[in-house]
């Protein structure tokens, strides 16, 4: 999962385009930072270098002064076999992070305080083009929050300290902390040399007050580039995100494409009214959640299910990634779960199954098998020489035509339950189709 | 035009480590709003300020060299000239020569090595050098000023500057010490799959298919009876083993082999962010991290706080955002010990 989450599906081209972008717009954004902040600027922003260790020792006392709170506020996120950072900005648990973190909208994850605490968050919402997310942690409490530099204050050259969870939380570790200079700013990227890793995606950069000014985004090969998406890009698009919003198109979250969701259940119309599960598949959203066979889906989300094709056309609206509720009625009781759909595999391709058999038309109906080939489909679940097939599905099988034709609509993958005559009793045999 | 590698820094294990790559981009240069070199954390601007602290590292750092090139830097020890540095990287090094201040000295001896802490204790024929001042601090606060040995010319040492990042900790890994085989279960026996070239067990004679009976004359039933054997070992010492091979019991004596000159560990995204790493950067008892930018070829001087007090002994640069020393009162005791052992 995390693993295409994360996934290199931008090619060269759009990250081109996204710089661009960036390039067109400087100009424009000139005019930005002039803006009138009254507070004091720390003396050793406005000095070109510092001169001697006095200066040093007073970035030292401003960075110590802060750190403690900026710590606290900054957490790991689990990703599930991924991991990321992120920062809270407010009591009430608002964690901002990056776009490739969160990974889309209303996902499910955990964040992770330096003390260890874990704690379920939900994502909001996102800008895919340059990096910018928000999540809300679920449960109701007071968290360690961290103020926004809202003036826009930051200045290249500025003294700013990095936190993250380098490489995914480590408790005896704790957040990692790293001083630098802004190096470069731009209006969708500022960069710094504080020396940042995998593992520090989503986490917090800070002025010397304490003040949140960019999130971690990626790197460049040179230790120096060190790339932060500032927070005024987060302000820009505060409402939105906080309301669930997807905005802009890629790289760094991909929208999730109509019908490429899966849950992973077969169903048929409920005689009360429904889709009434008669298969979970192993491995899918729906064993995820426990589904079970005999369970009738009345509503998913808020759209009433009266039967199986309302849950199909539901479901093809959705994409991969996206969280559904399902109402569901098991034992005269109604239960709701959250599903997070999963990828649709492949459709099979007609014409491509294999089932490695010879048959022959017979008398009296059905196709009589006359050879099976060794190690095939057919071979591995014991059809034999001599058996009649006279079912397969609920087709019936009266020609070696039926056979073929029936044969020819399947593609590779795909099961086929094979109801044969064998010794005058009737068997069926469940039948996953190789390929040809 | 440039084109430079970009990588988003979400932490993703497994089997995404090589899909995500690299990103081709073109960067254009765009002046006037990028902080000129000698401003930046590392440019000669800042680390100007560092004056007082760039003094201590040109009388009491050391710069090694081999074959005319600097690999590593040491802590001078004593006025007669002991000086500590990591092991790792002088091992296999045949002729390296030393320069302090802007004297060279090329009578080198490795007088003794602490596996465990890859310090080793070399000596050079000197007098009236200035020691090192050790800091006698238990803690040294996150986000403290530290300063390290940077690039260095014939007679000038140059800093590095960073601040301590995280909790001193201990850092894990595997054993250092190998045998030099990969090793299989199969019905519940311990059967010895693959035999690496270069290592003791194959010097020893060991064979895929033997099965593995007993270590030191006790019976090895599990993985890890052996695995804990291992710890504590170092590389040159001796594990007796029993084998069986067909019908025949066999004894074998194998020499460890040190684990990173047999095994290449796999490359992580994260190293392939980092650049070359320092071939031994896990399992020390303590260490004390900082974020200042070393490389593999920076490791073993001194890491000075801004009093130029020595406050660790540069170990290992583990990744670009990670670099460890061994705290200052391990670094005294370690000394101590290899003083005592240089004179058995």
């Amino acid at each position: 999962m995390a693993a295409s989450k994360a996934g290199p599906r931008c090619g060269s081209a759009r990250w081109g385009g996204v710089w661009l972008l960036v390039v067109a717009g400087w100009f424009a954004l000139l005019g930005v930072g002039f803006g009138g902040d009254k507070e004091e600027r720390l003396y050793v922003n406005d000095k070109k270098a510092p001169e001697n260790l006095k200066d040093l020792l007073k970035i030292q006392q401003e960075l110590q002064a802060v750190l403690p709170m900026a710590r606290e506020a900054t957490v790991g996120i689990d990703l599930g076999g991924g991991a990321g950072s992120g920062v809270v900005v407010s009591e009430d648990g608002l964690v901002l992070t990056a776009a490739h973190v969160s990974g889309g909208v209303d996902k499910e994850l955990t964040v992770i305080f330096e003390d260890g605490r874990r704690i379920k968050a939900r994502t909001l919402g996102l800008v895919a083009s340059t990096d910018c997310a928000m999540m809300q942690i679920s449960e109701e409490g007071k968290y360690p929050f961290v103020d926004l530099d809202r003036s826009d204050t930051a200045r290249l050259g500025d003294w700013v300290f990095s936190l993250g969870h380098s490489g995914g939380f480590d408790e005896e570790r704790g957040v990692v902390v790293r001083l630098g200079r802004l190096v470069q700013v731009k209006d969708s990227t500022i960069q710094s040399d504080c020396n940042l890793i995998g593992g520090d995606s989503g986490g917090p950069l800070f002025d010397l007050k304490g003040h949140l000014i960019g999130i971690h985004s990626r790197v460049g090969i040179s230790k120096e580039q060190n790339m932060h998406v500032p927070v005024r890009e987060f302000l820009k698009n505060w409402e939105g995100m906080k309301a669930g919003e997807f905005i802009g198109e890629g790289p760094f979250a991909q929208k999730p494409v109509a019908g490429t969701a899966f849950l992973g259940v077969e169903v048929k119309d409920a005689e009360e009214g429904g889709a009434e599960v008669v298969r979970v598949e192993e491995g899918t959203p729906a064993a995820g959640v426990e589904m079970k066979v005999g369970d009738v889906i009345t509503k998913v989300d808020e759209v009433e299910i009266k039967g199986k094709d309302d849950l199909i056309s539901y479901l093809l609206e959705k994409g991969a990634g996206e969280r559904i509720k399902v109402t569901i009625l098991r034992g005269g009781e109604e239960q709701t779960m959250a599903v997070e759909l999963g990828e649709r595999p492949p459709e099979p391709v007609k014409g491509t199954a294999f089932l490695g058999v010879k048959v022959e038309d017979r008398e009296g109906g059905g196709v009589e098998v006359a050879r099976v080939g060794e190690e095939t489909p057919a071979a591995e679940v014991g059809l034999k020489v001599g058996d009649v097939v006279i079912k397969i599905d609920e087709v019936e099988i009266k020609t070696k035509d039926d056979f073929t034709a029936y044969l020819q609509e399947k593609g590779a993958g795909e099961k086929i339950a094979v109801t044969i005559l064998r010794d005058g009793e009737e068997q069926t045999l469940e039948i996953e189709l190789g390929e040809r | 035009m440039e084109k430079s590698k970009h990588w988003r820094l979400n932490w993703v294990s497994g089997r995404a480590v090589i899909a995500l790559g690299a990103l081709a981009l073109v960067v254009l240069p765009l002046s006037g709003q990028s902080l000129e070199g000698p401003y930046r954390l590392n440019g000669s601007q800042v680390q100007a300020a560092f004056e007082p602290v760039r003094q201590v590292l040109q009388t009491s750092s050391a710069v090694l060299y081999f074959e005319r090139t600097p690999f590593g830097f040491g802590a001078v020890m004593s006025a007669d000239g002991y000086i500590l540095t990591k092991a790792s990287e002088v091992e296999g090094k045949k002729g390296i020569s030393i320069r302090i201040d802007d004297k060279e000295y090329t009578d080198v001896t490795v007088v003794a090595t602490d596996f465990e802490w890859d310090v080793a204790l070399l000596k050079v024929a000197a007098e009236g050098l200035v020691p090192v001042r050790w800091s006698e601090k238990p803690e040294i606060a996150h986000g403290s000023w530290v300063v390290s040995n940077g690039a260095t010319s014939r007679t000038r040492r140059r800093v590095r500057p960073g601040i301590i990042s995280a909790n001193a900790r201990a850092i894990g890994g595997e054993s250092q010490v190998v045998l030099g085989v990969v090793l299989k279960v199969e019905e519940e026996r311990i059967v010895i799959g693959e035999v690496a070239e270069e290592s003791g067990a194959k010097a020893a004679g060991l064979e895929a298919g033997d099965i593995l009976l007993k270590a030191e004359g006790k019976e090895i039933k599990e993985r890890d009876e052996l695995v804990k054997m291992l710890e504590g070992k170092a590389p040159g010492d001796i594990l007796a083993v029993t084998v069986l091979r067909g019908e025949a019991e066999l004894e074998l004596e194998i020499k460890l082999t040190a684990r990173n000159k047999v095994f290449q560990a796999p490359m992580s995204r994260n190293d392939q962010m980092s650049g070359p790493v320092s071939q031994r950067r896990t399992n020390f008892a303590r260490v004390i991290q900082h974020d200042t930018m070393l490389s593999e070829r920076s490791e073993g001087g001194p890491l000075l706080d801004l009093d130029g007090r020595a406050v660790g002994l540069n170990i290992a640069y583990a990744s670009r955002a990670e670099s460890f020393a061994i705290p200052a009162d391990e670094v005294v005791n370690i000394y101590a010990d290899l003083l005592g052992k240089g004179r058995e």
